[in-house]
């Protein structure tokens, strides 16, 4: 299986084979494919230990001097534990690093609710410079890797090992933060999905004639992202259903809001995430078990896409 | 005390007082670290603040920013006339450092945050160290700042990976017995493996003289270096060093002259 996480890492590899000036500053984690690169060029990566909040600010230090940097570590700690260092050691600083965490959503699931990666992103919405990209398929994680080349400002990109999907992306899409995954004959009812929940959703909607005609797909991988252009492909459907493994609260659904209000325009938003107010789940259980609490398993979102297209 | 000290003292107050606000007693805890650094120990001057061979200074105690700007100021790197805007709208000159509004170099990290800069120092000298270059990196921070636990972390670090450019100068002037006592400094950096110093972080001399026989102890014992420099809040003028509402506070019309005329008597052997 091509995961994201090695869709990206082999291309900063690779990158450094090529000769560019990439260091990886890591709290713990490593991956198969640096193995080799560790025994070829074992100052490339440099270990700080189980230390977050020492990565982040011992990798602004290297990116300080001019170097290409990723702060590499398991999510939530990466953002949570560091979120101090990031906001002032990298965005206040407007350092080109990468803080890249691995992992996303009920991930990984029999850990419990520290381990949880459900509002990190909502969190880092507010941070200044940063740009935040919920890498939902392996050509983007490569464009990503592209990116990290020639940076200008802060990135933190979310992996989720478990996406293999590959989408067409196109110059546009990057532009704008988000693409269309599917475009319906009669532009009814629009899903906007983020990470993982954008394959979700498309196969969801492929499952269904009747959603493929009546249903548009878009992925939001980028925060921020080109909010007029978003409304332009929102503005003349009747109704938005918002997707998201995340808290509800300052995530996806707000934002699909945000974007909409500001422009003025009212088009009802149903918001599909994790809603704390039903308290999160103190049981261990698979990720797909987690989703279905949540109604974010295939046949929940199946279920309140029919209900919106039957309410029309 | 140095003449020169009493004259930057005397340009920190006014700046105090023209921006209504100022950390007084931590800047003049640390006016002679900051000054025997860039004159003296740093290879460093206005003509290679942004060039790669330069030494690097990263304020970890952002309190003591004014400091840093009064002695860039003194070797020419900004205007008096621009310091007094200190704290005015749209300012360049904060009471902590925005190293982004500085491209003319001098300001290396912006502060404010305490337990950032030493780790971020790391991160520096440890660039160096993997491109094998020279540079030295040395931090400021204060002794409350040891608090913090990212500067332990930064500590293992650092002593793991032998950098033997980076000089860890810590303002010792007791603040952290007024809060969590952690007992013997010296003591603990030792243990971690650091090349260890104590000074007067008053006397410009002893902190160069000391500086440079730590950096010969680290780069043969291929470790980092910590020099202690024991200092007084608010040394150098006598009513900063006794009250203690000046940690925060602005001189006004009548206290700036009371406190100027207190900075050019003032006597280091009282």
């Amino acid at each position: 299986m091509n995961e994201c996480r090695d869709a990206y890492l082999k291309e900063i590899v690779k990158a450094i084979y090529d000769g560019e000036d990439v260091y990886l500053v890591a709290a713990d984690l490593a991956a198969p494919c640096l193995d080799k690169l560790r025994e070829d060029y074992p100052q490339r990566y440099v270990s700080v230990g189980i230390a977050e909040q020492s990565l982040i600010a011992v990798a602004s230090g290297l990116a300080l001097t001019g170097k290409k940097v990723i702060a590499y570590t398991s999510n939530p700690f990466l953002v949570f534990r560091a979120f101090d260092q990031i906001r002032n050691c990298v965005c206040a600083m407007k350092l080109p690093l990468v803080l890249l965490g691995l992992g996303a959503g009920f991930t990984p699931p029999d850990y419990g609710f520290t381990h949880f990666i459900l509002e990190d992103i909502n969190i880092l919405r507010g941070s200044t410079e940063l740009t935040i990209y919920n890498v939902s398929d392996v050509n983007l994680a490569g464009y990503v890797a592209q990116k990290t080349l020639n940076l200008s400002s802060p990135i933190y990109v979310r992996i989720d090992r478990l996406v293999d999907a590959e989408y067409e992306l196109t110059t546009n899409d990057v532009d704008r933060g988000f693409r269309v995954l599917h475009k319906a004959v009669n532009k009814k009812i629009c899903v906007v999905s983020t990470g993982i929940m954008s394959t979700e959703c498309f196969e969801v909607i492929k499952s269904r004639q009747d959603f493929l005609n009546n249903v548009d797909l878009i992925d939001v991988f980028s925060f921020p992202f080109d909010e007029k252009a978003l409304v332009d492909e929102l503005k003349n459907c009747y109704k938005i259903v918002t997707v998201e493994e995340m808290r509800l609260q300052g995530g996806l659904g707000s934002a699909v809001f945000e974007t909409l209000g500001d422009a003025g325009i009212y088009i009802p938003v149903q918001r599909l995430g994790v809603d704390i107010s039903r308290g999160l789940s103190s049981h261990y259980g698979s990720r797909e078990w987690h989703l279905k609490q949540f109604g974010l398993d295939r046949n929940s979102i199946a279920e309140k896409i029919e209900k919106s297209l039957s309410d029309r | 005390m140095l003449k020169k000290l009493k004259e930057l003292r005397k340009t920190c107050l006014k700046m105090s007082h023209a921006g209504k606000d100022g950390n007084l007693q931590s800047v003049f805890s640390s006016l002679e670290i900051l000054y025997a650094l860039y004159n003296g120990v740093m290879n460093w001057s206005p003509q290679i603040a942004t060039s790669s061979e330069r030494d690097y200074l990263i304020v970890s105690k952002g309190q003591a920013t004014m400091g840093q700007y009064v002695v860039l100021s003194d070797l020419g790197l900004f205007s008096t006339d621009e310091l007094m805007t200190f704290c005015n709208f749209d300012s360049r000159f904060g009471m902590q450092a925005d190293r982004t509004k500085f491209p003319e170099g001098g300001i290396e990290n912006s502060a404010g945050s305490l337990g950032h800069g030493f780790p971020m120092a790391v991160g520096v000298a440890m660039a160096h160290k993997i491109k094998g270059k020279t540079n030295n990196v040395y931090v400021l921070a204060g002794d409350g700042e040891m608090n913090e636990g990212t500067m332990w972390e930064a500590a293992i670090f650092a002593t793991s990976k032998k950098l033997s450019k980076l000089c860890l100068i810590i303002d010792d002037n007791e603040s952290i017995s007024k809060m969590l006592s952690i007992g013997s400094l010296e003591k603990k950096l030792r243990e971690f493996g650091f090349a260890v110093a104590n000074c007067d972080g008053h006397n410009v001399n002893e902190i160069m003289t000391n500086i440079k026989s730590l950096q010969k102890e680290a780069e043969m014992n291929q470790s980092p270096a910590c020099l202690i420099a024991h200092t007084v809040r608010g040394y150098g003028c006598q009513t900063l060093m006794t009250d203690p509402s000046w940690f925060h506070r602005f001189p006004n019309d009548e206290e700036l002259k009371n406190l100027t005329k207190e900075v050019d008597t003032f006597c280091e052997n009282k």
